[in-house]
Parts: C-alpha cells; structure tokens; sequence
C-alpha cells in the first residue's frame, strides 16, 4: 500500500491517505476529505471545490468556486480564489478571475488573469507547518 | 514558452551601479540595469532589468520588465514582466504576459492579458472589463 502525505483541505493538519483512496476522514477535525486527482471538464458551480491531490481545469472546464488543491492547473474559465500548496500553473487557453495564493506560480503567454496574487513559498504557511509538526512528531518518537 | 527578456550587460545603456543609490523620475528611451538602490518613478519604451543584488521603491512604466532582486511598487508593461527565481515583488502588475519563476515571491494585484498592458485603457474603478460583456444597469 503506498502512502501520500497531504494536508486536510479544511483543518491543514497532516494526513496520510492510500495513494488510491478517493477519499478520507480526516483524524483531526473529523471532515471527509476528497483526496482524488481531479480533471474538471464541465460547468461547476460552487462555493468550495477542494481536493488534497492535484486539480485541472480543462478547456472545457469553466468553474466558479473557491477552489482549493495540492496543485492546480487551468486550461479553462475560473472564476473565484485559488490556493495551491505547490504550484498553478494558467495556460495559455486560460481565463482566470480571483486571487490566488501558491509557492510557485506560471502563467503561460496568453493566458488572461486579474486577481491578487500571493505567491512564493512564505505564502503557503500551512505546508511549512505541517512538516514542522511531523519533525517535532518525529523528535519525539 | 517564448524567449525570456535579454539581460546582457551591452544591451543596457543606464546602469545604477552596485553602490549607487538613486531618488527621482528616470525618464528615457532604451534600456535601464538597476544594480543599486533606486526609489521614484521610471518611465521607458525600452527593458528595466533589476539585477539580483537591486532594490527598487518605483513605479515603473515599460516595454518588458525583468526582475531579480526587490520591488515595492506597480510595474506597468507593455510586453512583459519575468520574476526570476530570486525576485520578491511587493506591488501591481499589469503586463500583457508574466512569468513567475519558482523562487519567486509575488504579492499583489495583477492584470495579466493578451488585451492588458500597457497601451490598454484602465477602467476608472481600476477593473479591466472585457469589451463583449454588457454593463450591468440597475433598475428603480
């Protein structure tokens, strides 16, 4: 069984999830966390749209929503905030409206976006958080 | 992915040396290399490349902008603006293309688009908004 080591999209504490699980109970705050790669080729429409595994947004996809994953990629329309532990990466195809906040940050020639932006390590406190809980965790032990 | 701005030493006309600091409005036609302190407002057609060691307090307006080392202020250009791995931005950006190498840290307001830049009207309240998308009315 191979094991991931992410974060819960609604307490940022640290999970180890089944590399196959398509979702968890978090430990901590009790939320189920989906934990799925997702590909978003359809018309979505909500408040939160969170996954602790990667996102992308086709071309196709047009999402409006707080949008929440380990990493991010839009090809498509999004409209709302995004937060990225890792990387968003805007392709060219891409229409972004919102802010966003990420350690790393790409936006292809082409791409249109208007938001504020965050970006760059300090910004994604959580990550920085959670592997110093595991490495105080780990003294412990 | 195109061809990243140049930054080759001869292609810069006006270099703020490393030890140099610089306060007012630096307004020309060509390319400028920021290697010291520079703190006012620069206005060119041309490059502004702030090297890694650079610190600048500015409002910039230019042709492409790439950036190595600290900006407080709002870069407008025409072309593009790259933050290098090394870069730390505090302020707005508004380019028609931006890239964002990891490292880089960025924090503020961007308009980023094929149709944003420099030479493109900016709204009154500050939002572009796209040509095809009617303006809401309010009705009494």
């Amino acid at each position: 069984m191979a094991v991931r080591h992410t974060l819960c999209t609604q307490c940022d504490l640290t999970l180890d999830v089944d590399e196959t699980a398509k979702s968890v109970n978090c430990r901590h705050c009790n939320t189920r966390v989906i934990t799925e790669a997702m590909v978003v080729a359809e018309y979505v429409a909500v408040r939160r749209f969170a996954t602790a595994n990667r996102m992308r947004i086709t071309k196709k996809g047009i999402v409006y929503a707080s949008v929440r994953a380990d990493a991010l990629e839009v090809e498509g329309v999004l409209q709302g905030d995004a937060v990225s532990l890792t990387s968003i990466r805007i392709t060219k195809t891409a229409n972004v409206k919102g802010s966003l906040r990420a350690a790393s940050l790409s936006l292809e020639p082409g791409a249109t976006f208007v938001g504020d932006v965050a970006i760059g390590p300090a910004q994604v406190p959580e990550v920085a958080a959670a592997l110093d809980a595991a490495a105080a965790r780990g003294a412990s032990r | 992915m195109a061809d990243p701005i140049s930054t080759k030493p001869e292609e810069f006309t006006t270099v703020i040396g490393p030890d140099a600091q610089f306060k007012g409005e630096l307004t020309f036609q060509g390319a400028v290399r920021v290697d010291g302190q520079f703190e006012g407002s620069i206005q060119t057609t041309g490059k502004v490349f702030v090297s890694k060691g650079g610190k600048l307090k500015a409002e910039v307006k230019a042709g492409s902008v790439a950036l190595e080392g600290q900006v407080d202020g709002n870069l407008t250009a025409d072309d593009r603006v790259e933050l290098r791995a090394t870069a730390q931005l505090r302020g707005d950006v508004r380019a028609a293309k931006l890239l964002v190498v990891e490292g880089a840290s960025f924090v503020g307001r961007c308009e980023v688009g094929p149709n944003i830049g420099a030479a493109a009207p900016r709204p009154a309240d500050g939002v572009a908004r796209p040509a095809n998308v009617p303006v809401a009315v309010a009705r009494h």
